[in-house]
């Protein structure tokens, strides 16, 4: 009787192993996603350790020095309050980052649950949260997010909450979809037969054949979020001061275009960085781990 | 057919009943109502007067039963903000706007992606396929559209003074918001486009029209180009509300009267019509081109047959 149990936990790790390997292979092999995938880490990591990389504390004002141009001092430049640009687009970073993780992961904490149930289960649990998509779809994930942040009014944690509760829907419709296509799977049905607690099938045996896409899903809400979450900023609805962000640098910096480029300039390089290497890393991880997608 | 359309569009009033008792509760949730924002707080009886006026004062049920008893005869309301209009003569009067940028965007973002993924495909690996998807698709991923209106402005507005820098009045107008805002969309429709093309380039039924000594033109106009086409019906469908909805960051960019700027000012004012009407106009929007993208697929696919429908 062991020895038959005992070889079999040794393959499943073997198997579940060689496919992070074959997908790490993988994603090595892609130059663009590899070096989109450091840059990305040195973002959030720049993010992490804001307070210890950034020049000068991001409120520091210094009136006599606004809009200063680069200098010794000011690496950067200063903005039109004599703020430290290069202070303030890693501490934009800091608050980017916070929102376009925050709020994708709000989303999953939600929506993947939701999925699960209803696509194991299908039947009546199904049908409810069809439905519920359906309301939830009618009404453009932005512009969901805009009436909330317009009734209860601005500020990061409001924002990041606010994107995350409307970005439930896609995370459900995946997770469901997956598990619509797992569960009548012939390991499935062993396991069944072998007498596997339910709960034990949805979480240990197809759960982990289910990430890989959750995962490119994730990082590919991620500039998304730096989209909607900038755009916000833009429209004065996002982060309030004194926080930097970077939506909200750009929408400073454009008062000032004819005396210092820089100061709008610098956000937008900052957002396009982020968001390729992001979008990058995403399709990279997306070839990786979910072969089979185009 | 019929039956199918019609059953679809009845869940689909369903779900926008839903969706606006939703929305009517959660407005109303809220602390702080439309009249608490005056300049100076208005007097107990003059704020009872005006709750009175636009029947906030009866309990919520109430209310959204008298909206919806308005609605159905085609009333939309008055907006707090502007009571001298209604909310019907306001949308009316700024959605055409909308709808002129974001149907020319619709034009240009999806022929230009169709030409630029087909070529893309059609000489695949050469140097003009990778330069045409990476710049595309990089200039289309890469920064949001209201940056992008942004950059547009200060080059050919502020710098050159080529183009009006926003503002509605001239066919000049149009332009620049149409750049910004086709450019995602472009970029996602050559995308696909392209994968999809190279999709049927490579299937068995095209290798064996070039076996049989069809003609290169025959093979792709006819059995490469129709057959790739069919996916980017339902990729592309639910983008069009979107589209025609307006996207409120490139309104604000470019200073365009349009719809979007009621999305935002109507929420934070707390115009309860207003937002309601809003809703409703995208909700139905939303809703039909979901419907009409099923539909449309079936038509151009004879391998999809609809749920629910029996042949």
């Amino acid at each position: 009787m062991t020895a038959v149990t005992v070889p079999a936990p040794v393959t499943e790790r073997r198997s579940s192993s060689s496919f992070w390997h074959a997908a790490w292979y993988r994603y090595r092999r892609n130059k663009l996603a590899l070096v989109s995938g450091v840059i990305a880490v040195l973002i959030l990591v720049v993010g992490i350790f804001a307070p210890i990389l950034a020049p000068y504390s991001d409120a520091a004002t210094d009136l006599t020095a606004a809009l200063a141009g680069p200098s010794a001092h000011h690496l950067l430049g200063t903005d039109q309050l004599g703020r430290d640009l290069l202070t303030r687009a890693i501490y934009g970073d800091r608050t980017s980052m916070t929102v376009a993780i925050g709020a994708p992961l709000i989303g999953a904490i939600i929506g993947l649950p939701v999925g699960i149930l209803s696509g194991w289960f299908g039947g009546k649990t199904d049908f409810v949260s069809l439905r519920a998509f359906e309301v939830f779809t009618m009404v453009p994930q932005i512009l969901m997010a805009l009436l909330l942040i317009s009734l209860f009014g601005s500020g990061l944690g409001k924002l990041v909450l606010f994107l995350g509760i409307t970005a439930w829907v896609g995370f459900a419709r995946l997770a469901r979809a997956q598990y619509i296509a797992l569960r009548d799977r012939d390991f499935v049905r062993a396991a069944r037969a072998l007498g596997v607690p339910t709960r034990r099938i949805m979480f240990i045996h197809v759960l982990p054949n289910a990430v890989g896409p959750m995962i490119v899903y994730f990082v590919q809400q991620i500039p998304a979020t730096i989209f909607t979450a900038a755009g916000f900023s833009f429209l004065g609805l996002g982060v309030q001061d004194p926080l930097a962000d970077w939506g909200k640098m750009i929408n400073d910096g454009e008062q000032y275009l004819q005396i210092d480029l820089m100061v709008a300039l610098l956000p937008i390089i900052c957002i396009a960085f982020a968001t390729l290497s992001f979008s990058f890393a995403g399709d990279g991880l997306r070839d990786a781990l979910d072969p089979t997608s185009r | 057919m019929l039956a199918y359309l019609g059953q679809r569009f009845l869940t689909l009033l369903l779900v926008m009943l839903v969706l606006t008792m939703v929305i009517f509760g959660l407005m109303h949730a809220v602390p702080g109502g439309p009249f608490n924002m005056t300049q100076q707080p208005l007097p107990p009886a003059a704020m009872a007067n005006i709750m009175r006026k636009y029947g906030l004062s009866e309990p919520l049920w109430r209310q959204y039963l008298n909206w919806l008893w308005a609605l159905l005869h085609g009333d939309l309301g008055i907006p707090f903000e502007d009571p001298t209009t209604t909310v019907t003569g306001l949308i009316a009067h700024a959605w055409p706007i909308t709808l002129i940028v974001g149907g020319i965007t619709i034009g240009v973002s999806y022929i230009g992606g169709l030409i630029v993924g087909c070529v893309s495909a059609l000489r695949h690996n050469t140097w003009i396929d990778w330069l045409l998807t990476s710049v595309v698709s990089t200039a289309g991923v890469a920064l949001p559209n209201y940056v992008i209106g942004f950059l547009l402005i200060t080059v050919f507005a502020v710098k050159l003074g080529w183009l009006p820098a926003g503002g509605w009045g001239s066919p000049a107008d149009v332009i620049l918001p149409v750049i910004a805002f086709a450019l995602y969309p472009m970029a996602l429709m050559a995308r696909y486009t392209r994968a999809s093309t190279l999709e049927v380039t490579y299937s068995d039924y095209v290798r064996m029209g070039r076996a049989r000594g069809l003609s290169n033109r025959r093979i792709t106009t006819r059995y490469i180009l129709r057959t790739s086409l069919i996916p980017l019906i339902t990729i592309m469908g639910p983008n069009i509300p979107n589209i025609l909805t307006g996207s409120i960051f490139i309104e604000a960019t470019f200073a365009l009267p349009g719809l979007g700027q009621y999305f935002t000012t109507a929420s934070l004012r707390r115009d309860y019509p207003l937002i309601m009407a809003l809703v409703l106009v995208v909700a139905a929007l939303w809703g039909t081109c979901y419907i009409l993208s099923d539909v449309a697929y079936t038509l151009v696919d004879p391998r999809v047959r609809l749920e629910g429908l029996s042949q």
